[in-house]
């Protein structure tokens, strides 16, 4: 055997143990080696069932078609509640979609029972950094209690990051004689929040106290990414005790913005895309 | 009379629908979500809500799902016979033509309405016949299978029957049985092109034409769609999955990405559930969803699969409802009435001493508990519960709280004993200011009826606002029928309204029961119990055990 050939021979055994040692990583140690597959940039449409999610999420999927076809004010697609999400993408900024960046835009339903497969997809599969913003679709004709409740749970989550996640609350239906107007949505909002924070911070302390804790370490969080332990820590670093909540206290900028998915009036949330992408490049 | 049909796929969003009225269908959406509808058999199932009563039908990702009212009854093998018609119907044409196209919507409609009518037709007919003959409705009733004798010829095939044809014919689906050599449908092959632009002529010519002939055409058509149908369930099956074929890349890719036969992944995982403490019953269920999930590809990756199953195994431990307790009872805080809640459950299973630690937890949040010890049979559970509350008194009067614990009791007894002690005991605490009753049940033997049946007096009396099960997690395959009894207890408006399930301590990380109770009943989990202690009771980090589950 020549010297040719052994170099040969162990470049050959380089390559393979680097292959198997790397096939062997991304094999048993799962989650740390595979990158899911929507592990890119994102936009995130939430909130509650029947806000009008799936109606803006193939409005905005769907729309350089319509343009094609020159049919501006089209046909909002017929829908029931969504049994998944709905994975898709645009190119932002929508003012020049032809030298826009693809983005890649989740459709998430409002069940309850979903509600921890969709922690579990913001950390760790989209994980939060490439959360560019979260779409808050709400109808402007509902009810607010529950709608409260469901942000209380999700600004610990979206607030982790340093500069928090940016929201964009889409005040949807206000095409509706019973919709209301976009400060008064606001207003019930953090009033019903300021309810739930109160409530939260005057239960008493886990430790030593009752013992029912959530017990929801999450052990794989982000690199430079908080971990509040609880929903209860995080609320009292926001809001110090007998302070109202408002929504200028959190991180990330709150926009709220008025409009119908049904009569095609979204170009304030359609700009707002555009200032998020502008801004982040 | 109202009834609708619509076909959605799972993005929500619909295909077709059969008269304006959707809403009501979300009600349909969120049992499917939460998993509370009734399967007839796999992919073929009903729920009832408010005045309708939905059927729906699941092709890949497809539902093609209709609702009347309640009061209608039609036999279940023609609705689903009609729902798979319908879809097939809507897939053939989809499949060929762009159906946002105007004459193909136009088609599609006139060719699902036709069905959907000849099936309200059906029962219209039938509530007729049944208004002459009251004896066959009964027999008709009771037995929803039953396919009534028609006057115009044999509607009745049971799965099994062996292979059929169904023909229309003047507006009724007539099986005929052989080879189908009598019908001619010869030219449907090939050109279908050319044929549907013809058929499209032609069905302008028809909208002039006589409605009878009209109707000729529509049943023509239907033939053709239909004719080579035996009810091809699993036809689309696989269709998805990339590597099942031969050929060099699936070889390339079963190699990198190493897909497995899912066959041998069902088995694996079906095994590991059960290392963990799953019932086999309730593993097959799981592996089977996982399956039907992963569009019955033959060939997946581990990894996928693994992932399929956390993701599964996460929606069936998170509750469907709120779990925030302490933000409901202080709501009810100005009621007159205060907040009753329940525990039931076998013996020694934990009621008692997790009862403690409510009581321990609701004084910790400045709230009023009287206990209430409606175990009137075991001797010394009254005493037992005396010394919980004494113990509780004093680490309240320590703490810096201003609420108040008492128990309720009077003494042992039998039969009515016990909901006249619970009934006074909610009027005591009304008059005492308390906002909450606890109320301790005795243990019971899930099995012996003759234990069980005074829950459902005992239910109805007291009124809880909440019914807890606590169900130990060292129970094995026992769990499931536990659950389900005492699920069942209460009578037909009335079930568990959350599970405890207590010492999970001492099970490491085969926490199997939680699976076992949560899908034998689709009741979410409050708590768990962790020990010996008031404060060892936490709340369920789904997280935490789907990843003790599949590790
Ligand atoms: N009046 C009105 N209805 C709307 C508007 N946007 C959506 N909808 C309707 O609201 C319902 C729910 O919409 P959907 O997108 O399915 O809500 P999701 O559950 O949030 O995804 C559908 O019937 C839509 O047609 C709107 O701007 N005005
Ligand atoms: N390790 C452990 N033991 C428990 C737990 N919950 C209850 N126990 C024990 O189980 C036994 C029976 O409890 P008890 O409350 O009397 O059961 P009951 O008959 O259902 O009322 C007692 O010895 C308790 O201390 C738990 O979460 N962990
Ligand atoms: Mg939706
Ligand atoms: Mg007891």
């Amino acid at each position: 055997m020549d010297g040719v050939q052994i170099t040969l021979l162990t470049l050959l055994l380089g390559l393979l143990i680097t292959l198997g040692v790397s096939y062997f990583q991304s094999t048993t140690f799962g989650k740390i080696g595979v990158k899911s597959k929507h592990n890119r940039p994102t936009f995130m449409i939430l909130g509650p069932n029947n806000a009008g999610k799936t109606a803006l999420y193939f409005r905005l999927v769907n729309k350089l078609d319509d343009e094609d076809s020159g049919s501006g004010s089209s046909k909002i697609s017929p829908t029931v509640s969504s049994i998944e999400p709905n994975f898709g993408e645009v190119n932002l900024p929508f003012s020049s979609p032809s030298i826009g960046k693809p983005f890649q835009l989740i459709d998430f339903p409002g069940h309850l029972k979903y509600s921890q497969l969709l922690s579990k997809l913001m950390l760790e599969e989209v994980t939060l950094r490439k959360i560019k913003g979260v779409v808050y679709v709400i109808d402007s004709s509902s009810e607010l209690v529950e709608i409260a409740k469901n942000l209380f749970k999700l600004f610990p989550l979206t607030e982790r990051l340093t500069n928090g996640i940016d929201f964009l609350f889409a005040v949807n239906k206000n095409d509706l004689f019973n919709s209301r107007p976009v400060f008064k949505i606001q207003e019930i909002l953090e009033s019903e929040i300021s309810k739930l924070i109160k409530q939260e911070l005057s239960e008493k302390s886990r430790v030593g106290g009752s013992g029912i804790d959530q017990g929801d370490d999450d052990d794989d969080v982000e690199e430079g990414v908080a971990s509040f332990g609880d929903t209860r820590d995080f609320w009292s670093s926001v809001v110090s005790s007998k302070q109202e909540f408002k929504f200028e206290m959190l991180e990330g900028n709150m926009d709220f913005y008025s409009g119908s998915v049904l009569k095609n009036k979204i170009s304030p949330w359609e700009n707002w895309f555009d200032e998020k992408v502008v801004n982040t490049t | 009379m109202s009834q609708s049909l619509v076909i959605f796929n799972t993005s929500g969003k619909l295909h077709y629908q059969y008269n304006n009225k959707v809403h009501p269908f979300n009600e349909l959406v969120s049992s499917i979500v939460n998993e509370t509808f009734h399967e007839i058999e796999p992919n073929f199932f009903t729920t009832t809500s408010g005045q309708k009563r939905f059927y729906c039908l699941k092709r890949n990702k497809f539902y093609t799902a209709l609702y009347f009212d309640v009061i209608t009854t039609i036999d279940r093998e023609r609705i689903k016979r009609t729902l798979s018609d319908i879809w097939k119907t809507y897939a053939k044409i989809a499949e060929e033509e762009i159906v946002s196209d105007a004459k193909t919507t136009e088609k599609l409609q006139k060719l699902i309405d036709y069905q959907v009518e000849q099936l309200m037709k059906f029962k219209q007919e039938r509530n007729e016949l049944s208004k002459v003959d009251s004896g066959a409705v009964s027999s008709a009733n009771t037995s929803g299978t039953t396919t009534p004798v028609r006057k115009t010829g044999g509607v009745a095939s049971g799965p099994g029957t062996g292979k059929k044809m169904r023909k229309w014919d003047s507006g009724e689906p007539v099986e005929v049985s052989g080879d189908g050599t009598a019908l001619d449908y010869s030219e449907s092959k090939g050109e279908s092109g050319a044929e549907q632009s013809n058929n499209a002529d032609q069905l302008q010519i028809d909208q002039s034409a006589f409605k009878k002939e009209n109707d000729l055409f529509i049943v023509n058509e239907l033939n053709e769609i239909l004719d080579n149908d035996d009810d091809d369930e699993d036809d689309e099956a696989g269709e998805e999955s990339g590597s099942s074929g031969g050929g060099f890349f699936s070889k390339v890719s079963a190699y990198f990405g190493s897909t497995v036969p899912i066959d041998s992944l069902n088995k694996e995982f079906y095994n590991h559930l059960i290392s963990k403490n799953i019932s086999p019953p309730t593993a097959t269920k799981i592996t089977e969803k996982i399956k039907s999930e992963l569009n019955n590809q033959k060939q997946v990756t581990k990894q996928v699969y693994k992932q399929t199953l956390e993701t599964e195994l996460t929606k069936i431990l998170t509750p469907n409802v709120s779990t925030d307790l302490l933000y409901e009872i202080k709501g009810n805080k100005s009621g007159e009435r205060p907040f009753v809640i329940s525990v039931v459950g076998v013996n020694g299973v934990g009621k008692s001493t997790n009862l403690a630690k409510l009581a321990y937890w609701f004084l910790q949040n400045d709230l009023n508990v009287l206990i209430c010890a409606c175990d009137t049979f075991r001797s010394g559970a009254v005493e037992q519960l005396k010394v919980h509350v004494n113990n509780l008194q004093k680490l309240n009067s320590t703490s810096s709280s201003n609420s108040k614990i008492d128990i309720f009791e009077k003494g042992y007894g039998g039969g009515d004993h016990v909901v006249a002690t619970a009934k006074s005991a909610i009027q005591y605490a009304a008059q005492e200011n308390f906002d909450i009753v606890l109320i301790d049940t005795a243990g019971r033997t899930h099995s012996n009826a003759k234990l069980m049946a005074p829950l459902k007096k005992f239910g109805d009396a007291a009124n809880p606002d909440r019914i807890i099960m606590v169900g130990e997690a060292l129970v094995g395959t026992d769990s499931v029928e536990q659950a389900q009894n005492f699920n069942n207890a209460f009578g037909n408006r009335r079930s568990l309204d959350f599970f405890i399930i207590s010492k999970v301590d001492t099970v490491g990380d085969l926490v199997g029961t939680m699976i076992n109770m949560v899908m034998a009943t689709r009741v979410p989990i409050l708590f768990v119990g962790t020990g010996q202690t008031y404060t060892d009771i936490k709340r369920l980090s789904v997280k935490r055990v789907v990843n003790m589950l599949t590790s």
